[in-house]
């Protein structure tokens, strides 16, 4: 038989396929660790190429939107598996932790790609547990056990106060579908109050995987504990989920009583930019201070649920920032990483002269920074103002100028950085000394996207802009 | 007239930028190769913006020529649009001469000196940028470009407060740039509401070109409050840079603790890109307001230079006390856009060139005494003319000029300043005819103090000029002579844009 269009289902088979695999192969020989990496570079490259000529399946639905979404977590993950492979090389099986990610993107994707709310938690779920086993990989680590620790506990009452939200929703409306959910809402046969507290419960617990202020306090502890390349992960991917399940719920099927559910996000959205980018001010440490910008952007993006409207220019840019936000960060964190190796510290200070010991990282993290900040012309800076200005001709334009104001206050973390490197001197004396392969290559990648990106965005977003046209 | 090259602005534009990455190559083989290369681009810079200058069309200088046009984000109104006209033409003239004697100037640079050349390129794309761009979206970000190779050089090869310098002006101008930002998007936002076409184009916004065949000005638009709310931001966040009396706080320390040629620029160039933004922008946009804050604007602008004249007076440290001498004259810049007439405006621009030629000669003059006599403290460099004769007749000519002495340049631009502004407020505005008078008062008294002091006998061996130095000195010195001399190579230029710039606005 001639398969003549690719299901989206069959992704699953390759991914599954390949876990199995990478298993096997670990336990049958000690020495597998390059072919397992090859053979997850291929699943993931091989999950790029099926989103591009994949159709929708049986369960899952691949839209532009999905499509989207799924390429930026698959594409992080290409990216991140080289400084994943440098990092746990030694610490533990790679098997383990190769089927860990792609059992965790696996998960993610499928929470992207479904419009069913059962679908949607089973990937959720996927994603979760494979990401709090990630955290803890490093066994005998104890802050890295105590992250792993942390992050489950959180995590778990998260996903509790998803599946109640979504039952309270189900109660209330009686479907899974959340085209049905939308149709039941526009007639207003259904059960208000219970809807809305199912609402309510289902938004607390997507805030804490995205970081919403009040649920934020596991962020940066884990963000902290977890090895550098799973913390990139968390911050790329994971959140990114997290987002991309939120629009979607709340554009496709809350949107008839966009009234009760946006103030409540608009508000979020500004406690979570300020208080975060606050909070990152007075960071010592660089994963810490990356982990509170990473709550900040968090605000930014959720300006998207805060100010919907008749433009979808707001998502968009939303949209834009969860794939600049993956790059900064997954680019950051490397390179925190093997700063790591060469001053032994996570300090802040300790970057100090780094420009004479790592001269490309050191170019590569001012640029990042700068793109954090929103400088222009950087990938970065066009992301936020999408944000902005989708919110300007949504209506809301103090929140595009409270989103202003914060990324003016941001600016003076991450200039604190590059002050250190390219001002500073280093107490020690240091020659030069280049970082390993596995992280150079992530960084030198997406240092070059985000420049590109930056100088000439339109083509992307032309791109996003189909993606939302389902909204 | 010469034929124009194609791409000629966009040529001027990246050539820098462009070449920074090869000089920090060179400077990787060896620390002066990339001296030597960023003097050729400068160079190459300036022969081409003196080439732009004879293939600019002066009848028409109210017009934008050389334009180039191409879509960026058009989505949101963003395009690549530069162009110049008479004014516009003035400032990148001026930028690639200070460049120019700037790079050649920076002989006392041994420290990472790759580094620096290649932000100094960074730079000097980035302050033409902010002249030729007629996309405000476009002139915001060279205008953000410009705060981040500044920010290094002054914070890396400063004086001792270099790092506290570095980063007041950082905060200090950024600010200003995020309170333009958003100014800019209101006006596109109304522009918006009202057209139903997004466009950062700033001949759209003030209704010097159609959109979809009708001419709309932002201006119109505006009910009398905002417009007053959207001119007092733009000119705050101008002002920071200019800089107007209660936002200069960054200027004195970021001038005495930036290497001297980067106080060139900074005087030089930056403060331009304020008065430039005033004239350009915020007067062009919303002119109603700027003729009904004309008269609180004028005092601003006369307590610039009565207050920073004041302070300059009791300045021991004399690039101090040049740069307190820079914020008085820009007082004048910003005197002679507001009043409103042909003769206040042309010297407001006489004077952005004049000042920058004139501070740019004295600010190198300062770092010569700091460099060989190891001091600026006025009192104790005072005494040593035998020993540094070149140094002092430099100085002698800079101080004149900078007093105003007929003659000189910057005499031309107070006078058409002063005559402007009397032929507007009438004898309300007398007392700014003793500003030349107060900076004749400390620029004679330090020159006294410096030159003719009784001798003193070195310690060690005192050097004068050398060779870089005297090319730069020359160059500048001749051009503060010619245009005080003959002041029509400048006014010529301008006088289209002006008559048509008042004519239209006031």
């Amino acid at each position: 038989m001639i398969i003549t269009q690719l299901s989206i289902d069959y992704l699953l088979y390759l991914f599954i396929g390949t876990i199995t695999l990478t298993l096997v192969l670990d336990f049958l020989k000690e020495k597998a660790r390059p072919l397992n990496f090859v053979l997850s570079i291929l699943a993931t490259v091989g999950g790029i190429a099926f989103l591009m000529i994949g159709v929708d399946g049986n369960l899952l639905v691949l839209d532009t939107y999905a499509k989207v979404f799924a390429g930026i977590f698959l594409f992080s993950v290409l990216i991140i598996l080289p400084a994943l492979y440098s990092e746990l090389w030694d610490v533990t099986r790679s098997g383990v932790f190769t089927g860990l990610i792609l059992a965790s993107v696996l998960g993610t994707i499928i929470a992207v790609t479904s419009r069913n709310l059962i679908l949607i938690v089973v990937g959720w779920e996927l994603a979760s547990i494979s990401s709090y086993a990630l955290v803890g990989i490093r066994r005998r680590d104890k802050i890295s056990t105590e992250a792993a620790m942390k992050y489950f506990l959180v995590g778990a009452v998260g996903s509790g106060l998803i599946f109640f939200g979504l039952s309270l929703i189900f109660g209330a409306t009686a479907s899974l579908d959340l085209l049905k959910i939308a149709e039941v809402i526009t007639s207003g046969t259904y059960d208000q109050v219970l809807a809305r507290v199912g609402i309510l419960i289902f938004s607390a617990g997507i805030g804490f995987k995205l970081a919403i202020v009040p649920f934020h306090v596991w962020i940066p502890d884990v963000y902290e504990g977890a090895p550098n390349s799973v913390t990139s992960y968390l911050a790329a991917v994971s959140k990114g989920m997290a987002f991309a399940v939120a629009i979607r719920v709340f554009y496709q099927a809350f949107l008839p009583i966009k009234e009760f559910w946006a103030p409540i996000f608009a508000i979020l959205a500004i406690i979570t930019m300020t208080y975060g980018n606050l909070a990152a001010l007075v960071q010592e440490k660089m994963k810490r201070m990356l982990a509170w910008s990473s709550i900040a952007h968090a605000g930014y993006m959720l300006i998207a649920l805060g100010a919907p409207g008749t433009s979808p220019v707001v998502i968009i840019g939303a949209i834009f920032h969860v794939l600049t936000h993956a790059f900064m960060k997954i680019t950051s964190f490397v390179a925190a990483r093997g700063v790591t190796d060469i001053t032994g510290t996570d300090l802040i200070d300790d970057y100090m002269g780094l420009r004479r010991i790592a001269p490309g990282t050191s170019a590569s993290l001012t640029i990042m920074m700068l793109s954090l900040a929103g400088i222009p012309p950087l990938a970065g800076f066009w992301s936020k103002y999408y944000i902005f200005l989708g919110a300007v001709e949504n209506g809301y334009p103090l929140l595009a100028l409270i989103g202003v104001i914060n990324s003016v206050i941001s600016l003076f973390y991450y200039a604190r950085v590059i002050k250190n490197i390219y001002v500073e001197e280093s107490p020690k004396e240091g020659v030069t000394r280049g970082i390993k392969i596995g992280y150079a290559a992530p960084i030198a990648i997406l240092t070059i996207l985000v420049l590109v990106l930056g100088i000439y965005p339109t083509p992307l977003f032309e791109i996003l802009e189909k993606s939302v046209a389902i909204f | 007239m010469l034929q124009p090259i194609p791409y000629e602005l966009t040529i001027i534009l990246f050539l820098p930028i462009l070449s920074a990455p090869i000089a920090y190559l060179l400077g990787m083989i060896k620390g002066r190769y990339a001296r030597y290369f960023a003097i050729l681009v400068a160079l190459v810079e300036f022969l081409l913006t003196i080439h732009l200058a004879l293939a600019f069309d002066i009848t028409k200088a109210n017009e934008l020529q050389f334009v180039e046009f191409y879509e960026w984000v058009p989505r949101f109104g963003i395009y690549y649009l530069v162009g110049v006209d008479g004014l516009s033409l003035v400032m990148v003239i001026l930028t690639s001469l200070l460049s120019l004697a700037a790079v050649i100037g920076s002989n006392h640079i041994e420290e990472r000196e790759s580094f620096y050349y290649f932000l100094f390129l960074l730079m000097e794309t980035s302050i033409i940028g902010v002249f030729i761009s007629f996309n405000l979206f476009l002139f915001y970000i060279f205008w953000e470009l410009v705060l981040v190779p500044m920010y290094f050089l002054i914070a890396i090869w400063g004086g001792p407060r270099r790092k506290y310098a570095a980063i007041k002006f950082f905060i200090y101008t950024h600010v200003g740039g995020v309170v333009m930002l958003i100014s800019f998007f209101y006006a596109y936002w109304v522009y918006y509401l009202n057209t139903g076409v997004f466009t950062f184009n700033l001949y759209q916004l003030i209704g010097l070109e159609p959109v979809n065949g009708t001419y709309a000005a932002v201006a119109t638009f505006l009910p009398r409050n905002i417009g007053l709310i959207l001119f007092g931001a733009l000119f705050f966040g101008f002002a920071i840079k200019v800089p107007v009396v209660p936002l200069h706080t960054w200027l004195p320390d970021a001038h005495v603790e930036a290497p001297s040629p980067i106080s060139v620029i900074l005087a030089g160039l930056l403060l331009k890109m304020g008065g430039y933004g005033i004239i350009r922008i915020a007067i062009p946009l919303i002119p109603f307001a700027a003729k009904e804050l004309a008269w609180p604007i004028t005092i601003l602008a006369l307590l610039n230079i009565f207050y920073a004249g004041f302070v300059a007076l009791w300045q021991a440290d004399f690039k101090r006390l040049v740069a307190y001498s820079s914020i008085s004259h820009m007082g004048i810049v910003v005197l002679g856009s507001i009043v409103g007439n042909v003769e206040a405006l042309t010297g407001a621009i006489f004077m952005m060139f004049a000042h920058g030629l004139i501070n740019g000669l004295l600010f190198l003059i300062a770092g010569v005494y700091k460099h060989h006599l190891h001091t600026r403290i006025i009192e104790e460099i005072g005494g040593y003319t035998p020993y540094i004769p070149l140094t002092s007749a430099f100085l002698v000519i800079g101080g004149l000029a900078g007093l105003g002495l007929p003659g000189l340049a910057a005499f031309v631009a107070e006078f058409l300043t002063i005559l402007g502004a009397f032929k507007t407020w009438g004898l309300r505005v007398a007392i700014v005819v003793f500003g030349p008078v107060l900076s004749a008062g400390y620029m004679l008294w330090a020159i006294q103090r410096i030159v003719f002091g009784p001798p003193k006998k070195p310690h060690g061996e005192v050097k004068d000029l050398c060779l870089p130095e005297i090319i730069s000195f020359t160059i500048l010195t001749f051009l503060i002579i010619l245009l005080g001399v003959y002041p029509r190579i400048l006014t010529d230029i301008t006088a289209q844009f002006t008559q048509f710039f008042i004519s239209r606005y006031f």
